[in-house]
């Protein structure tokens, strides 16, 4: 009863259909209340009455066929639409990613960081003082009086001749400052920057970092000093190294030591960073020399300690491989980045 | 100093190689600076023996000598005139090489063919310039080999000498160290002659302190000539030239003994020896042809009208010995170290006598010295002594008895040494000692005035034993609490901020040129600089760091975001040193905000930086107020001093182009800021975003306003937060000038929340407000946009 053709024609229709608008034209058109299928519904009362049961049902099937159809294809017009969505937020991820701005840290500051981190960890105290200081704080306290040739060893920079105020050649007289104001037991560290009238070349500046940690207690001995040194450069350096405490010369501690670590670079085998040696000089340490405890107020038969001193660039220099100190005041961003 | 081998080995059996040694003086006594051999290149090298001198044929400026070299006489060419006929000489024979590894081949000097050459000193590496060919005074059979005869070959040792190891500075102490460390053996003292003194010896007389002890003798018929080769030799490995054989005897026996020496010309002596104190202004002419003028506190030997010499330091220029000397006086003296030491530290002269003296020579071992000149000067200088010596000691300076206890050195080392370990180790050390109830009473030779208390002792024994002999063990002491300093921990939250803003970290040096201050006057300055470029400490940290970020921009890195933090250097007679040290922070921007964002292309502004230094202070609970200001080599447009709580902290500004590119050949606009961190941390609070309250809704509304450039934001900002206690916040939307609206004027569009901590705010409630706010701001001519 019913043509058949409204389907085919459909059918054919909507293969033609690529968007939503059209989908939409074509589906009221069809399925609308002016659509193809009310015209079908309308026909109905031409329809002899005995028939028109029979009719309205093939109507209805005609409608549900169409209606799947529509739903099939909006189905296919939604992914079309989607995919054109994609298409235009297509990217390149391979594109790097918007980074903002890093800053870096010097190098210095790192390892100043890093070594500040491990003795505090070890129970010493970080304690900070000036930078200009008065030569009996530099010198005198540390048992190295007026015309004492060690004075020489460090040549310094004098800021005015009738107090003799001086740029500190060391961190040690932060270590005086606080031995003055605080009661041992002590461990403390000064962590800062120094001056010696040095040239500047590869390995020299004449403002420089050190890192010194001093211990004051009743029984300190050199195993002891051996202990911390032993920790904190394995915690530094990585746990493969070894120290060698060799005799030396400073007038604040006796005996006074140059301590050695197993070349970083040949992990002691010898090499030309270590003349073959299989060792480097990193720092120098020592007993407290008697006569600092007494310049102090302490009594050195009571209180004994140890020093030690390390310069940070040389600490840097050997950990992150650098070969000339002046990268470090140069803040060269291509050497920074 | 530098110890030869061949020299050592005439005090001590070397019981180890040189190599050995090394390692050996390492563990136990000072750093080795210096091991390397001498003269390993030498090779055929002879004596020969001139026989006859021909002239050359062909040039008046050459000779041939016809040279006797034991088995065969061979022709060869020479450019010296002045060697003789029956001299002995040096000579590179046919495939010899030189101390410079030249080798000499048979070769025909204008057309004489010459089988060899004769030889100077500089070729065989014993002096840096020779004027002529090496006469040998030693009787020596033509045809011996020179190298291995005069024991030419040699290996070298120098350690690094600390202050408190005088007793290195001579080859006996050196010889001596050596059997302590177990490297030799059989020390044996060098031959000499017996010393007497008489108090009718030649006049002397101390008159100043600067001198312990004189001790003068007098030797005649004295005979200048060469030394012999091996002397010339031994002077030559410690870097000495030889001179003559009176002169290099006393450095001979300097470097033997540690004790410096000076030999006088009897002729040039009035009288007497008078040592005094120097006169201010008095001025001496010194052996090296240096005039002093002298300050007043320098030792003096004198005769009875004349400077004879700088005591302890160099001899006068006229009292030297020279080709006609006979007769001399020799002085072994000994002077205060600290008088020495100021006086090279005034006229910044260094001789190898006073680098002895100021560490300390033994005062005690004076007939000794003396013995030893007056057998090297009769047996190479056919001189004898006259009368006996004058020793003038006025205060005898005797051997030191220092205790030991046990129990003391072994807690200092941490390890329980036995008392025969310490006693071997003290025999090893040349010290005389006695057991005591707690351990030793040790004598300490005046050699070793470095050894002054117990702890030295500690030191002595602790490196004979060997450092790397003791383990390590953790202290059984007090627990104590470790922690970073509050200023250092402020200061790592800081940089932390401004390197997660972008911000590299630097560091840079102090001292500059005070010319390069342009905007600061006060400065504090370093008497001793090393050049006029490093003269003055920093009164501000944009100094150093523009010199950074110039020297990056010239190396075409022109997005530069940097600071630093770190002290600065202002005179402040109230404190202790005359100088305050506060902590500065100084910030530089320049170029793109986020250079490594490619999708971001801002430039830096005034704002990006400012942005910075409020999320600082934000960090820290400030409220920090911005007001325009006039501040040298910066723009008056975008520049501002910053102020927390009315106090002035700093400033951030754009630098005066003209400026920046004038003196940091920087082209592109650059903002920097620098403020005083130690205020800001005075001013600084716990932020604790928590006590925020939003129990109660918000109501937000946006207004644009005109606003006429003259009127700063500040002060729209102060009639809105003034306006009641509902105003929780007001946040700019937009700042726009430009095409479509009055150049006198800024649009401004603004957000402001409302909200009480009380209640829900009804609209009625915040109309009232809104319009006292938009009445007051009218009153400034703001007015609201009209849409």
């Amino acid at each position: 009863m019913i043509d058949n053709s409204i389907i085919d024609d459909l059918k054919s229709e909507i293969n033609k259909i690529d968007n939503k608008q059209d989908f939409q034209n074509l589906k009221a058109s069809y399925l609308g209340k002016k659509g193809k299928v009310k015209d079908l519904m309308k026909e109905i009362s031409k329809i002899e009455p005995e028939k028109r049961k029979e009719y309205g049902q093939e109507v209805n099937k005609v409608k549900n066929v169409i209606e799947n159809i529509f739903e099939e294809k909006m189905e296919e017009i939604n992914k079309i639409e989607k995919q054109k969505k994609e298409k235009k937020n297509w990217i390149d991820v391979t594109l790097p990613g918007a980074i903002k701005n890093r800053g870096k840290e010097h190098l210095i500051e790192k390892t100043a960081r890093e070594l500040i981190e491990i003795f505090t960890n070890h129970g010493f105290k970080q304690v900070e003082g000036p930078e200009i200081e008065k030569p009996w704080y530099n010198f005198d306290a540390l048992n190295t009086p007026e015309w004492h040739p060690a004075r020489e060893m460090q040549d310094t920079f004098y800021m005015d001749s009738d107090i003799g105020t001086l740029l500190r050649t060391h961190t040690s007289p932060v270590q005086v400052r606080t031995m003055l104001e605080e009661k041992p037991p002590l461990a403390i560290i000064s962590p800062g920057r120094v001056f010696r009238k040095d040239e500047m070349d590869a390995t020299h500046l004449f403002a420089f970092n050190q890192l010194e940690a001093l211990y004051i207690d009743k029984n300190v001995s050199v195993a002891n000093l051996k202990y911390y040194l032993e920790s904190f450069t394995r915690e530094f350096f990585g746990s493969n190294v070894d120290i060698l405490l060799r005799p030396s010369y400073f007038p604040f501690t006796e005996p006074s030591f140059e301590v050695d670590l197993t070349c970083i670079a040949c992990g002691g085998k010898g090499c030309n960073v270590c003349g073959n040696t299989g060792w480097i000089e990193v720092l120098g340490a020592g007993l407290v020399n008697p006569n600092v405890i007494k310049s102090v107020g302490l009594n050195p038969d009571e209180w004994q300690g140890f020093a030690l001193g390390a310069g940070i660039e040389r600490f840097a220099m050997l950990k992150y491989n650098i070969n000339d100190i002046r990268e470090f005041v140069k803040n060269d961003i291509r050497f920074i980045d | 100093m530098r110890i030869s081998k061949d020299w050592i080995s005439d005090y001590i059996d070397l019981k180890i190689d040189y190599k050995s040694l090394v390692k050996q003086l390492k563990l136990h006594t000072a750093d080795v600076e210096i091991m390397e051999s001498f003269g390993d290149e030498l090779k055929n090298i002879k004596v020969g023996r001139i026989e006859k001198i021909k002239e050359h044929p062909n040039a008046d400026k050459l000779i041939i000598c016809e040279i006797n070299l034991g088995s065969e006489t061979l022709d060869i060419v020479t450019g010296d005139l002045t060697v003789k006929e029956n001299d002995l000489v040096p000579v590179a024979v046919d495939g010899a090489i030189l101390f410079d590894g030249f080798k000499i081949k048979s070769r025909n000097f204008r057309g004489v063919k010459s089988h060899g050459m004769l030889c100077s000193l500089e070729e065989i590496g014993l002096e840096d310039h020779s004027e002529t060919i090496y006469t040998i005074t030693e009787d020596v059979e033509p045809g011996t080999d020179f190298v291995e005869y005069f024991k030419i070959k040699d290996q070298i040792v120098s350690m690094d000498i600390t202050p408190n190891k005088p007793d290195l500075l001579s080859y006996l102490g050196t010889a001596r160290e050596f059997t302590a460390i177990n490297a030799a053996e059989n020390f044996k003292i060098p031959e000499h002659k017996k010393i007497e003194s008489s108090t009718d010896g030649f006049p002397v007389k101390i008159e100043y302190e600067g001198c312990k002890r004189y001790t003068a003798l007098k030797m005649k018929n004295i005979e200048i000539k060469p030394s012999p080769l091996w002397m010339v030799k031994r002077l030559a490995m410690a870097g000495i030239r030889s001179i003559n054989n009176i002169v290099d005897i006393t450095n001979y026996i300097m470097l033997e003994t540690g004790h410096p020496i000076h030999a006088f010309d009897m002729k040039t002596i009035k009288n007497s020896i008078i040592i005094r104190k120097a006169n201010k202004g008095e001025k001496v002419e010194l052996l090296d042809e240096r005039e002093l003028e002298l300050v007043g506190h320098e030792t003096l030997i004198t005769d009875e009208e004349k400077i004879l010499a700088l005591g302890g330091v160099m001899g006068g220029n006229i009292s030297g010995i020279n080709s006609n000397t006979n007769e001399i006086l020799l002085e072994v003296a000994h002077f205060d170290p600290i008088n020495i030491r100021k006086t090279t530290n005034h006229h910044k002269i260094n001789t190898d006598s006073s680098y002895r003296f100021e560490r300390g020579v033994d005062p005690n071992n004076a007939f000794f010295v003396m013995g030893r000149l007056a057998y090297l000067i009769e047996k190479y200088a056919n001189g004898s002594i006259e009368g006996k010596a004058t020793d003038i000691y006025p205060e005898e300076i005797s051997n030191k008895k220092q205790p030991l206890r046990i129990n003391y050195l072994n807690s200092k080392l941490g390890k329980n040494l036995t008392i025969d370990e310490i006693e071997e180790i003290l025999t090893r050390l040349n010290f005389e000692f006695e057991r005591s109830n707690e351990g030793f009473e040790i004598t300490i030779p005046t050699n070793r005035p470095d050894i002054e208390g117990e702890a030295d002792l500690v030191e002595e024994v602790g490196r004979i034993y060997g450092y790397h002999n003791i383990k390590s063990e953790a202290p059984k002491s007090t627990f104590l609490k470790g922690g970073k300093n509050d200023n250092y921990v402020y200061k790592e939250k800081i940089a932390s901020i401004l390197r997660q803003q972008g911000f590299h970290e630097t560091k840079n040096i102090p001292l500059m040129n005070h010319k390069k201050f342009w905007k600061s006057e006060t400065n504090v300055k370093i008497i001793n600089p090393i050049s006029a470029e490093l003269e003055y400490l920093i009164p501000e940290l944009i100094y150093p760091l523009l010199e950074t970020v110039s020297y990056n921009y010239r190396n075409q890195n022109k997005n530069i975001k940097m600071f630093e933090i770190n002290k600065v250097f202002l005179e402040d007679k109230s404190s202790e040193t005359n100088v305050k040290e506060p902590t500065h922070l100084a910030i530089v921007s320049t170029g793109e905000e986020s250079p490594a964002d490619y999708t971001d292309k801002r430039k830096v502004s005034f704002y990006t930086l400012k942005g910075t230094l409020d999320y600082i202070f934000e960090e820290n609970g400030i409220k920090a107020e911005y007001k325009r200001a006039d501040i040298k080599g910066f723009s008056q447009s975008q520049t501002a001093e910053i102020k927390i709580n009315d106090e002035v902290i700093g400033y951030l500004g754009l630098m005066d182009p003209e400026l920046a590119d004038k003196k940091y050949d920087i082209k592109d606009e650059t903002f920097v800021a620098e403020i005083n961190l130690d205020m800001v941390k005075k001013h600084s609070k716990l932020v604790s975003k928590a006590s925020k309250n939003y129990d109660y809704p918000a109501i937000k509304r946006e207004y644009s306003f005109m606003v006429p450039t003259s009127t700063e934001f500040a002060e729209i900002n102060e009639i809105i937060e003034s306006a009641g206690k509902i105003i929780e916040k007001i946040q700019i939307f937009d700042v726009y000038r430009g095409k479509g609206i009055d150049p006198n004027f800024s649009s401004i569009t603004i957000t402001v929340i409302y909200r009480s901590n009380e209640k829900t705010l009804t609209d009625e409630e915040v109309n009232k407000i809104e319009s006292k706010i938009l009445k007051q701001l009218e009153e400034k001519n703001v007015k609201l946009r009209e849409a």
